[in-house]
């Protein structure tokens, strides 16, 4: 699993990916804005730039002659896009701090907040779960989950931004005390890594059903 | 002891079947798998491979079954898919991946491998001609003492010379005994210089598996005028009429000593195309 996860930060996934978390995360300075977007990009440029170098570089010929099983192959590929994800995330809390330094804390949607990294990180798993298993029927065909992926994922972040606008409650929950805030997180990270388990299993399933 | 034993593998896709696929290859020896286009060279290789998953059918590999022990199999097996990879990304670190995957793993014989193909390392892969291309897969599948080596049309896109020096190759390493070499072909001039045994396949089934020098035995190349066609006719594994006569290929027990049928040993290509003739009998 080392080895395979090792290919897949080193040949499989270019360089470029790990560049991005930066050149997005610099949207966070962007004042009073929607930041969950920030993480959007990821699923809009990463998530079908990838799966495209796989088939481009010809990764399942080069995966045939390794002694690997191919579970390990779909829980490589999973964990080196977790990674990817945990890279934006770090970048954007880093980015944020700064933001709310430089701002203030105060924003019109969803503050940069603990609770707001906790929905980011649930953001992802969501996605995850929308994407992976069905991509792994195939291995190489990544339009119909992306676009899946990318559609849930608009509506996870919809409801977020406008329940906090609209409901005063909501900002208690998210926007309220550490605790209120500390407690989103911990709920998310949970859910999410419920959620990254029954990717794992779901995709492993799938791609082992292939022909 | 056999380095790989293949028993009744089966795989079914519309239209194509690979129908109990059985063989079997000696430690120490060199197996060449022949067969025309579409065969099922490739689907055995890499049904036997796990690859693709098999319906059934049942793979031993230096002992040990695959579905059981297919991490550490793989480890003792190089393979040579013949598919290219990675074409964008230099030798140097497609090998330093790769390398990383076994243990016995030797970068003096890699070296040796890549000095003697006359491959560059600081090249990327799309930089090379298919021919070269094939001789990385080869250096790598070589480099890490694999005890069974599986190639898929090593030889294609190899110019005489470098598929001579490749065949010397095979030869040099079979020689102490212990390793095994399986690989399909359909340029058949390959296995007259090194194989030590054969299989054909033909439709996904196998016709034959047995030594070279068996296998032409098996077989007798047949020529006759016209009149000589009928009584023998539907003894013929398949014939060719021509202005002066026929010619066609027939089991070696099948034939008349007593007819004054001119009768030859036919080459790995005739028996071939003769299986491949449409006027099969």
């Amino acid at each position: 699993m080392r080895n395979l996860l090792y290919k897949e930060l080193n040949l499989s996934i270019h360089p470029f990916f790990y560049i991005l978390p930066i050149l997005v995360g610099l949207l966070i300075f962007i004042p009073m804005w929607i930041y969950l977007i920030v993480f959007m990009y990821f699923f809009w440029f990463s998530m079908v730039n990838i799966p495209a170098g796989y088939i481009a570089k010809e990764d399942n010929s080069f995966n045939a002659m390794l002694p690997v099983a191919k579970k390990e192959i779909v829980q490589s590929k999973i964990y080196a896009i977790i990674i990817l994800q945990g890279i934006h995330i770090i970048f954007a809390i880093i980015f944020g701090i700064i933001h709310n330094y430089i701002y203030g804390t105060y924003n019109f949607f969803f503050d940069i907040n603990i609770a707001f990294f906790g929905i980011a990180i649930l953001m992802f798993a969501v996605f995850n779960i929308s994407f992976f298993p069905w991509y792994f029927k195939t291995a190489y065909s990544y339009g119909k989950p992306v676009i899946l992926g990318v559609v849930i994922t608009l509506v996870y972040g919809f409801v977020f931004e406008f329940d906090v606008v609209r409901f005063e409650f909501m900002r208690t929950i998210f926007e309220g005390t550490f605790l209120n805030q500390m407690i989103v997180l911990v709920v998310a990270i949970v859910v999410s890594v419920v959620l990254t388990i029954f990717t794992m299993k779901l995709s492993v399933q799938n791609f082992e059903r292939i022909k | 002891m056999n380095n790989l034993v293949v028993k009744d593998l089966t795989k079914k896709y519309d239209g194509f079947t690979l129908d109990r696929v059985s063989f079997e290859i000696p430690k120490g020896y060199i197996m060449g798998f022949i067969g025309e286009n579409g065969a099922g060279k490739t689907t055995t290789i890499k049904a036997l491979l796990n690859v693709i998953t098999k319906d059934s059918g049942s793979v031993e590999i230096l002992g040990k079954n695959i579905d059981e022990h297919e991490i550490e199999v793989k480890k003792n097996i190089g393979y040579v898919s013949g598919d290219s990879f990675y074409p964008k990304s230099k030798l140097k670190d497609i090998t330093k991946v790769y390398k990383r995957f076994f243990s016995k793993w030797d970068d003096e014989v890699y070296q040796s491998y890549m000095k003697r193909f006359n491959l560059d390392s600081s090249k990327k892969v799309c930089e090379l001609s298919k021919g070269m291309k094939m001789k990385y897969s080869i250096a790598l599948a070589l480099s890490h003492q694999a005890e069974l080596l599986i190639m898929d049309e090593p030889t294609s896109g190899l110019d005489p010379v470098a598929r001579d020096n490749l065949l010397e190759v095979f030869q040099s390493i079979v020689e102490e005994g212990l390793v095994s070499i399986l690989f399909s072909t359909h340029i058949t001039s390959d296995l007259d210089k090194c194989a030590d045994y054969i299989t054909f396949i033909k439709n996904g089934s196998i016709i034959e598996s047995c030594s070279k020098d068996d296998l032409v035995d098996r077989y007798r190349l047949v020529n006759g005028t016209k009149e000589q066609l009928p009584p023998i006719k539907n003894n013929l594994i398949s014939y060719k009429e021509n202005a002066f006569g026929f010619t066609g290929l027939i089991k070696t027990e099948l034939v008349d000593v007593n007819s004054s049928i001119a009768v030859g040993q036919p080459s790995l290509d005739d028996i071939m195309i003769y299986y491949s003739e449409n006027e099969v009998k």
